[in-house]
């Protein structure tokens, strides 16, 4: 389906007051050297019945000037929150969040005290995105569906808008949308093992399991990008996560490096990843 | 990972929902169930409630245990919660998530229910053991949550806003879940 964009959509707010005033269920926050590449998810997201707005960050950190930046963003969303007839059920981040020198900060995480459990590598803070969709009571539970696309440059933006509007608009067809691929630690097997009889086979779905056991990194690695290649629509990580960014047990399972090997463009799975 | 995947010039994923900056696996394996739980028995096909009813009942249930909800709010959606997940869903799921905690039942009648309705409950378990039926809205919040001392009693839905519920009962070891659909007569009636 080719999704036509208006020129004038009227989906960028571009004034103070229709930050502080307005309406939308799917709401964009955006840096805004991505805007350009978000048209079609609009537009997506009209046709598919949404009222959607977008708003950039340069404007809402001009419009709630107090605190850090991530205080501004949580700013809106509380105005948003409490004012906008719809408020949102979505709210889509654009741009991806460093908290270090190495990359741009174009959406910025909220930092917290870590939790009481051990994190690895003795990390002692968290970001986490849940802290701008908890705007009602004192608790942590999320009061609208939040996500982001983290991305860097426009040419990402753009690609993976591309990615979304080609999922959604394909038809729901092959027998990818009926496997679902595992990849399993030694330790972690018996989860898969318990998901796949509970869910996936009562399903009638193909199950692809890699599983630390099936042999060495090398083998691990290729059986995990075939997984991908051969088209599967979910995949469950019962792993571990490692840096560089990697799922492994005692052995190697699969590697961002491998990510180059990936041909799926035609079948791309959810992936629920543990690491 | 999540970023590489979602980025990958050929191929990929198309969502990604992962840790920030790490999980644990106790909490991890509950956050999968909850998800596929929504998505098989409840036929939710849309990445955003799905992810976010796992994640709202994981911290609803475990509000004092930083180690298993701590994981569940870092729980982070690399991706479009409006998209729709292209996973074909069955028929054949329903049966078999039935039988998920045989050693207890949950039952609520009127279901739907207008301003009051009866819980019932049936426990394998020795008496004595802590039982407890907890109810969220839809969201995930949860709205109450008591001891279990009877068999059944009766619960007033008459200040609940009008929507579907989850109900939740914890005995011993078990736990069950019910949905419990509020409407209002009178709402209906106007």
């Amino acid at each position: 389906m080719a999704l036509v964009v208006p020129l004038a959509a009227g989906y960028l707010i571009t004034t103070p007051e229709s930050l502080q005033t307005n309406g939308a269920d799917y709401l964009v926050i955006t840096h805004p050297d991505f805007t350009s590449a978000l048209y079609p998810l609009c537009a997506l997201r009209e046709s598919l019945g949404h009222d959607v707005k977008m708003a950039e960050v340069n404007l809402i950190y001009s419009t709630f000037p107090t605190g850090a930046r991530t205080d501004r963003i949580r700013a809106f969303m509380e105005q948003v929150y409490a004012h906008w007839n719809p408020r949102p059920e979505f709210v889509l981040l654009v741009g991806d969040a460093c908290r270090d020198s190495t990359h741009d900060d174009f959406v910025p995480v909220k930092l917290f005290p870590k939790f009481s459990y051990d994190y690895a590598d003795g990390l002692t803070e968290h970001g986490a995105d849940n802290w701008y969709a908890t705007l009602s009571g004192a608790d942590s539970i999320p009061d609208v569906f939040i996500g982001r696309l983290p991305v860097n440059t426009l040419g990402d933006a753009e690609s993976l808008v591309t990615k979304i509007v080609g999922y959604e608009t394909s038809p729901d067809t092959g027998l990818w949308t009926h496997t679902t691929m595992f990849v399993s630690s030694d330790d972690r097997a018996p989860d898969g093992v318990e998901l796949e009889s509970l869910y996936f086979k009562p399903n009638g779905d193909s199950c692809y399991v890699v599983e630390e056991s099936d042999g060495s990194s090398a083998f691990l690695r290729h059986k995990t990008v075939a997984g991908f290649n051969q088209g599967v629509s979910l995949v469950c990580h019962s792993a571990h996560g490692s840096q560089p960014p990697s799922w492994v047990g005692s052995k190697t399972l699969f590697s961002y490096t491998d990510v180059d090997s990936l041909t799926n463009s035609g079948a791309l799975p959810v992936v629920l990843d543990r690491g | 990972m999540s970023e590489y995947l979602l980025e990958a010039p050929n191929g990929g994923s198309i969502a990604n929902v992962a840790y920030c900056p790490c999980g644990v696996t106790t909490t991890s394996q509950l956050l999968y169930k909850e998800f596929l739980n929504t998505m098989f028995k409840d036929s939710e096909h849309c990445l955003g409630r799905a992810f976010f009813a796992a994640k709202c009942s994981v911290i609803a249930g475990n509000p004092t245990n930083d180690t298993i909800y701590g994981p569940a709010v870092l729980w982070t959606l690399f991706g479009d919660p409006a998209l729709r997940i292209k996973h074909h869903v069955g028929s054949g799921i329903e049966e078999n998530l039935k039988p998920q905690s045989p050693g207890c039942r949950l039952s609520a009648v009127p279901n739907p229910c207008d301003a009051t309705v009866r819980l019932s409950f049936s426990s394998s378990q020795q008496a004595g053991n802590c039982s407890r039926v907890a109810i969220y809205n839809a969201c995930g919040r949860l709205i109450d949550s008591r001891a279990v001392r009877a068999s059944s009693f009766d619960l007033r839905t008459s200040s609940f806003p009008a929507g579907v519920y989850l109900l939740r009962l914890q005995a011993g070891t078990h736990t069950t879940t019910n949905k419990l659909v509020v409407h209002h007569q009178a709402a209906l009636a106007r």
